[in-house]
């Protein structure tokens, strides 16, 4: 099957999901509405997130929700739960990505010529299944650590003042319940299955701090840079990446980080466009019909509905972000309860034998 | 059986009818009448009068069995053949091998004294190395099994015959270390060779393209050497190398894509060098496949994204040029490719003639009349000696980054971006006998990490990679 991945794939892949979205407007957003509390907005979101991640792997290790032996009457509303979230996430994060390209990566383009080719790779990629997926960012992962480690050596900060004495956690909380819809994207992990039994692993710690660290390091970085101007910012990372010490020397230098950002958000596209196509099969099994209408509904919606930044942020602060958010929190516990309760077993799953003895040793 | 001389003479004077190069020599041995079958070209006279048309005269009396008789008359020449089917005679008879024919004998007995015309042992001309091994195979089969067990005296070192091709009969060697090499691998690679169809083979590659997997695919799939010393070293690590009669070029399967940027000379020099030597090979690839198409793609969409100092420099050069830069670089990349395929082509004596066309009409005279800008010549100029950085995937980079351009001229570094993941997206999916294409970076392999990218000491490898299933991972005892 296409959705086995290795341990490690796994958490580059997640590492991708959490970050992605959460530097493009959302900085700015959680800015306009808590100034300096944004950080503790963002910094708690995090380590909640990390702790459904743990939730996640664990889950992952005794095989995808689609593989275990749970009964159908009950996956089948777990499944359905999962596809509504996924497409809402699939329309807002896309129409999100595709106004960042066409407002800031061209100077004057149609949307429909950046929506058509965005859909018709993502369908090709979605073909490949997760496995490839996760290859694919296994190679992307290096070019976006080194954007952000460019980022952060070269950054221009010229004052660490973040009045810290000004947080408070109202007004964090009331940013955190305003713009939720941006945390949460632990769906399309539970189609993955891992493929090994969960154990120790090295770099586990490593990607649990890197889950909460960037988005974190992102907006206090934004806060110290910006400050009160950063309410007028749309994408964070772009405006982070623009202004460093290169910038006054040979002019704007972003081009890697706008690279990175690009692949980054093809990869977690790819994911979740990816897992509603396998949950779509699982009930029919017309992969390939499935996709091709997936991507010219999402494409027809991006282009007429989801046209502007606006609208797309009015609709995801909307009513519907609490039904994504509660189905996003939620279904990975109601999982992992399952799993338990029917005595789900982890299982260990071959890959070529050269990687399984690798593995063992 | 018993061969009846008059009747398959009859035969064979008919099959060789118009074949003048095809030589029947009648005469008589101990009073029995003999014929021999050779192919004029392919005999050594010396060894063919003094050593089997002599002493066979000289035979006085011959008893049955005559294989035994004839083989110890004839004892200064490499083992016979004792055959029981004309039609594997006359198979023989046009690979080169000398048949007798005696009347009333058991069978039809082959001496294999084949002297071919063939080159002789030199560098290869594609494969040059600073330090290391000259030798290269010639287009023998023979010769070029030899250069392998030259370098590996082992009882292990294994070797499978297959001949095809209906007209022209080639032979094609499989050879593996049978404790290293998986089965598994070999008996798949045998597989798809017995079913090869084709009326001749005349070159490796017609082969390499029965063993692909992917069959559409643009990238190499079977790798390729002209030198006896990579090869060795693929089948150290596990790979099975195929040998096609008539061909320098030995195939290894299985391959991966992160074989294009080892060279021998790495495993021969400091590992440091060897790192830094690769690292530089990937930033040619990227460099030869992505610079023409985010050059087109950022003076036609994102200037803005180009540093001012740089974006100063190209628009006054490129300002009063006629062309778009998208069409602008598909004519010169065109032009370069003209070149290229000249440069190959070209008779010796004009060479001089040609470059000097190349260099100063094209490079000076189109820049100077504002036909062609310099930063496009100059970006094809470097995209072009990046391409051959990597040579063996000249021919993959030559078209990825055409269609590059192309995709850069009409979506800009977006366009880009989605075709390089797209193209990843691929690569990584793609498998080859059981070995993960993009292997050991997707996936990661850590173990194997020190002879992808880096290069560690020969010291430290103890393990074969993990990358190539074998039967055997340990290297050292």
């Amino acid at each position: 099957m296409k959705n086995k991945l290795y341990i490690r794939q796994f958490y580059i892949l997640a590492f991708i999901s959490v970050a992605t979205f959460k530097i493009g407007v959302l900085p700015s957003l959680l800015y306009r509405q808590a100034q300096s509390s944004s950080l503790l907005s963002m910094l708690v979101m995090m380590i909640l997130e990390m702790f459904i991640f743990l939730i996640l792997i664990e889950i992952s290790s005794h095989g995808s929700i689609l593989e275990v032996d749970i009964p159908i009457s009950i996956k089948t509303p777990l499944l359905l739960l999962a596809l509504l979230s996924l497409f809402i996430k699939l329309n807002i994060y896309l129409s999100e990505g595709s106004i960042f390209v066409k407002n800031y990566v061209f100077d004057e383009i149609g949307l429909l010529f950046v929506v058509v080719p965005m859909a018709i790779c993502l369908l090709y990629v979605s073909s490949k299944g997760f496995t490839s997926i996760g290859k694919t960012a296994e190679i992307i992962i290096w070019f976006i650590l080194v954007a952000i480690f460019f980022d952060i050596i070269f950054a221009k900060i010229e004052s660490m003042d973040i009045k810290l004495d000004k947080m408070s956690i109202s007004a964090s909380i009331v940013a955190i319940d305003e713009y939720i819809f941006w945390f949460g994207d632990f769906t399309p992990f539970l189609l993955i299955t891992l493929t090994k039994p969960y154990g120790k692993n090295k770099y586990k710690v490593l990607f649990l701090i890197g889950i909460v660290l960037l988005p974190t390091l992102a907006m206090l970085f934004f806060i110290i840079m910006y400050k009160s101007a950063g309410v007028d910012i749309e994408y964070a990372f772009a405006k982070l990446a623009v202004y460093n010490r290169f910038s006054n020397i040979i002019g704007r230098f972003d081009l890697l980080t706008i690279i990175s950002f690009l692949c980054a958000m093809f990869i977690k596209l790819s994911l979740i466009f990816v897992s509603i196509i396998e949950i779509l099969n699982y009930f029919f099994k017309r992969k390939n019909l499935f996709g091709i209408i997936l991507a010219i509904v999402i494409s027809c919606l991006t282009i007429l509905v989801f046209n502007n930044l606006t609208t797309t942020i009015s609709i995801a602060t909307s009513f519907i972000k609490y039904i994504v958010v509660s189905i996003e929190f939620l279904l990975p516990i109601v999982v992992f309860i399952l799993q338990r309760y029917y005595k789900v077993s982890s299982k260990t799953y071959s890959s070529n034998l050269s990687r399984m003895e690798y593995d063992k040793k | 059986m018993e061969v009846s001389l008059e009747k398959d003479l009859k035969k064979l004077d008919r099959v060789f009818k118009d074949s003048l190069d095809v030589f029947k020599l009648e005469f008589s041995i101990a009073q029995k009448s003999a014929a021999i079958f050779f192919i004029d070209g392919f005999i050594d006279k010396r060894i063919f009068e003094d050593h089997i048309i002599k002493p066979l005269k000289n035979v006085l009396s011959l008893e049955k069995p005559y294989y035994e008789q004839i083989a110890k008359t004839t004892i200064y020449t490499k083992q016979i053949i004792k055959l029981e089917s004309l039609k594997k005679a006359i198979e023989n008879i046009t690979a080169g091998e000398i048949v007798l024919f005696i009347d009333k004998a058991e069978g039809y007995f082959v001496f294999s004294e084949r002297y071919l015309p063939m080159r002789a042992i030199q560098e290869p001309p594609v494969n040059n190395v600073l330090r290391g091994p000259r030798e290269g195979f010639s287009e023998e089969i023979k010769t070029n099994l030899s250069l392998i067990r030259k370098r590996l005296y082992s009882k292990d070192l294994k070797i499978k015959m297959f001949t095809k091709g209906k007209q022209s009969n080639t032979k094609i060697a499989v050879i593996y270390i049978n404790n290293i090499a998986k089965k598994e691998i070999v008996n798949k690679i045998c597989r798809k060779l017995d079913n090869i169809n084709i009326d001749g083979i005349i070159e490796s590659s017609y082969v390499a393209r029965y063993l692909e997997e992917n069959k559409n695919s643009l990238f190499t799939q079977v790798g390729n050497s002209e030198k006896p010393d990579v090869i060795v070293g693929k089948m150290l690590e596990g790979r099975v190398a195929i040998i096609v009669d008539g061909s320098p070029s030995v195939l290894t399967l299985p391959f991966i894509f992160f074989e294009h940027l080892q060279t021998a000379e790495d495993y021969y020099r400091k590992s440091i060098r060897s790192t830094m030597l690769r690292t530089i090979r990937v930033l040619a690839m990227l460099i030869a496949i992505l610079l023409p198409g985010c050059f087109v793609a950022m003076l036609e969409f994102q200037y803005n994204l180009i540093p001012l100092q740089f974006l100063k420099a190209i628009i006054n050069s490129s300002i009063q040029t006629p062309l778009t830069p998208t069409l602008e670089m598909l004519v010169v990349l065109i032009i370069f490719e003209i070149l290229l395929e000249t440069s190959i082509r070209m008779p010796r004596y004009i060479g001089m003639a040609v470059s000097v066309v190349g260099a100063i009409v094209l490079g000076d005279t189109a820049v100077s009349a504002g036909l062609l800008a310099s930063p496009t010549i100059f970006v094809i100029a470097i995209s072009t000696v990046c391409v051959y950085c990597v040579p063996d995937e000249a021919d993959t980079v030559s078209v990825l980054r055409l269609i590059f351009v192309c995709i850069g001229g009409a979506l800009g570094l977006y366009g880009i971006v989605i075709a390089f993941i797209a193209m990843l997206s691929y690569l990584v999916s793609m498998e080859n006998y059981g070995s993960a294409y993009f292997a050991p970076y997707a996936p990661s392999i850590p173990h194997d990490w020190q002879d992808g990218l880096t290069k560690n000491s020969i010291l430290k490898m103890k393990q074969r990679p993990y990358c190539i299933s074998t039967t055997n991972r340990t290297r050292q005892k």
